[in-house]
């Protein structure tokens, strides 16, 4: 079955709660693969639990499992959310949960209903001392953007996300801090308090339209059905809550298309600009183009949703409050605004973080002879154990090829030889990284160090050694018929990295 | 689900697709995973305490305590399921 037909029923099953029969040239597994990456694990299950199809029965257990590993994993991203709340708080810090975290503890009948990639936690005010607060309680940061930095959990739940605004572009559509904090209220679960029901559809509609270009897997369109059908929502207050946030046209559009999607009841219509009108009007007719992995016109759905404001739009893409570096002052944020409009009209992809994104597990305490962290000892546990290991990949260094958030399915060394052009997990003075092997095998001549590079990095990584090599990705989930490896990506990479040594003064490196 | 021992600590790790899955591990702890290993569906929950009582030392209402917690978890988890006196 091609995946659009198992997304298509999918899609009909999140709109009418009906699960129609399975057409004969279809897969289950094929449906059951669709479903976790759309996060409908749960709902399928419940589906075919409650209409007993004899076709499902082969896919039923599995999707069982998988249930159980996203409770699993569910419970502990909404711990880890609550203990940064409460590290926030200690330090007079006012935070308060956003997305998926929310409607997991509110919405969803169990947690593992909402899957999520990271739990996100918005600071709403001292941001710098936020950071701070995380850090010294030993978040390891794993990347940075305009609106949000990643830290990766010390206990190993899994990534954090730190926002000081819902989505990109900081400004653009104002925060009301007082006003989230007084509308909040008391947690019924874990996180102590959550956002008011419009103050979440405002932030889940600015994300779904201007972070992501309106397109999102079905279960987070499925997060507005549910929260207008669960929740007390005021229309009214709603209008006001966008109205301030000048999110009129965000939650419009967002609303428009949950309609069309999972046929979510829309409580408030609003006008759309005529640009944007438009350019929606076809695409409703057609709802499976909202549905990821269908590519966003991420800068399209931005200038029109910004009909009107495109001047602010461009200045607050361009100067952002500080630089990735943190330097908050003027000189700075312009001197880097000006790279970021040279690098958009040439359309190269930024540069990589100055933190290696790809962290996977602490680095050691000390140097030779201290001990295997212990996420890694579980890692070459169960890399030799198990015939794969999988999990979710964290940073935006690898992007296209990975993904934040993708899992990831990582095979042994010993079981699969690296070859050049693999994406391999390797071990390197800060931590295991998943970065491209560039030079080693079978170029290289045997007993020689391999060399490996972030995709959107400029330098090689240090030479290592072939046993520093734990393992490599055999499939991204996402993508399965993609094959992660590419050797002539490596080579040039290779070869972009020796100049930018060779540029830097460092020629005596330069070899692989 | 499998338990695996990682230097002093104790880890479950889901299956799937005959995969470990390393986001959505359980940590236990040294009295939890004894209880785990003991959850054989063929001994009683009051052998499995009595096991506990025996081997760490402790009063029985704590150790009865650990092991409804812990077996209140897998049974939220469905990392086990109750077996019935007449299944066994």
């Amino acid at each position: 079955m091609v995946e659009s037909k198992a997304c298509a029923l999918l899609r009909t099953l999140a709109a009418t709660g009906s699960l129609a029969p399975l057409p004969e040239d279809a897969s289950a597994t094929e449906l059951a693969e669709v479903a976790r990456d759309q996060g409908l694990v749960g709902l399928l299950l419940a589906a075919i639990e409650r209409d007993g199809s004899a076709w499902a029965a082969p896919i039923a257990e599995g999707l069982a499992a998988r249930r159980r590993a996203d409770l699993v994993r569910t419970l502990g991203q909404i711990g880890l959310g609550t203990r940064v709340l409460a590290l926030l708080e200690a330090r007079g810090i006012r935070g308060l949960p956003l997305k998926g975290a929310v409607l997991a503890e509110t919405v969803c009948d169990v947690e593992s209903d909402r899957p999520m990639s990271d739990v996100d936690v918005l600071a709403l005010e001292r941001w710098p001392e936020a950071k701070a607060a995380l850090r010294e309680a030993g978040f390891a940061e794993v990347a940075r953007g305009d609106h949000a930095w990643a830290f990766r959990d010390p206990d190993g739940n899994g990534v954090l996300e730190l926002h000081r605004s819902v989505v990109s572009a900081p400004g653009l559509f104002p925060l009301d801090a007082e006003g989230l904090w007084a509308r909040s209220r008391q947690g019924r679960g874990q996180l102590p308090r959550l956002p008011s029901p419009e103050d979440l559809l405002v932030q889940l509609a600015l994300h779904a339209a201007f972070q992501h270009g309106l397109v999102l897997s079905l279960v987070q369109w499925l997060d507005f059905r549910r929260v207008l059908e669960r929740e007390a929502v005021d229309p009214s207050c709603l209008l006001a809550l966008a109205a301030a946030a000048r999110a009129e046209v965000p939650l419009a559009a967002a609303l428009l298309v949950a309609e069309a999607v999972v046929d979510a009841p829309v409580p408030v219509r609003a006008p759309l600009p005529e640009g944007l009108r438009r350019w929606l009007e076809p695409r409703l007719a057609a709802p499976l183009s909202f549905i990821a992995p269908s590519p966003p016109a991420l800068a399209r759905a931005r200038w029109e949703l910004c009909a009107g404001r495109r001047t602010e739009l461009l200045w607050r893409t361009l100067v952002l409050p500080e630089t990735p570096e943190g330097d908050e002052s003027l000189p700075a944020r312009v001197a880097f605004a000006f790279g970021r409009a040279l690098r958009l009209a040439l359309g190269s992809p930024p540069p990589a973080p100055s933190l290696a994104a790809h962290d996977l597990g602490e680095p050691p305490a000390a140097a030779a002879g201290a001990e295997v962290p212990f996420g890694e000892e579980l890692l070459r546990d169960c890399l030799a154990s198990f015939r794969h290991v999988r999990l979710s990949v964290t940073g935006h260094c690898m992007e296209p090829a990975l993904r934040h958030g993708e899992r990831v399915h990582l095979v042994g060394a010993a079981r699969r030889p690296p070859r050049l052009g693999d994406v391999v997990l390797a071990r390197q003075k800060e931590g295991l990284r998943l970065h491209r092997l560039v030079w080693g095998p079978p170029l290289a001549p045997s007993g020689s160090p391999w060399r490996t590079k972030a995709d959107r990095g400029r330098r090689l990584d240090p030479p290592l050694a072939a046993e520093d090599v734990l393992a490599s990705v055999e499939v991204v989930e996402a993508r399965p018929w993609e094959s992660p490896r590419r050797a002539g990506r490596a080579l040039l990479s290779l070869a972009g990295g020796i100049a930018a040594r060779l540029r830097s003064g460092g020629g005596a490196e330069a070899s692989p | 689900m499998v338990g695996r021992t990682i230097g002093a600590g104790y880890v479950l790790v889901p299956l799937v697709d005959r995969g470990a899955d390393l986001d959505s591990t359980l940590s236990l702890t040294r009295v939890a995973a004894f209880i785990w290993e003991q959850l054989d569906g063929m001994r009683t929950g009051a052998a499995v305490v009595d096991a506990v009582v025996e081997r760490f030392d402790v009063e029985r209402p704590r150790a009865e305590a650990d092991y409804l917690e812990l077996v209140e978890t897998l049974l939220g988890l469905k990392a086990i399921v109750p077996v019935s006196p007449r299944g066994r």
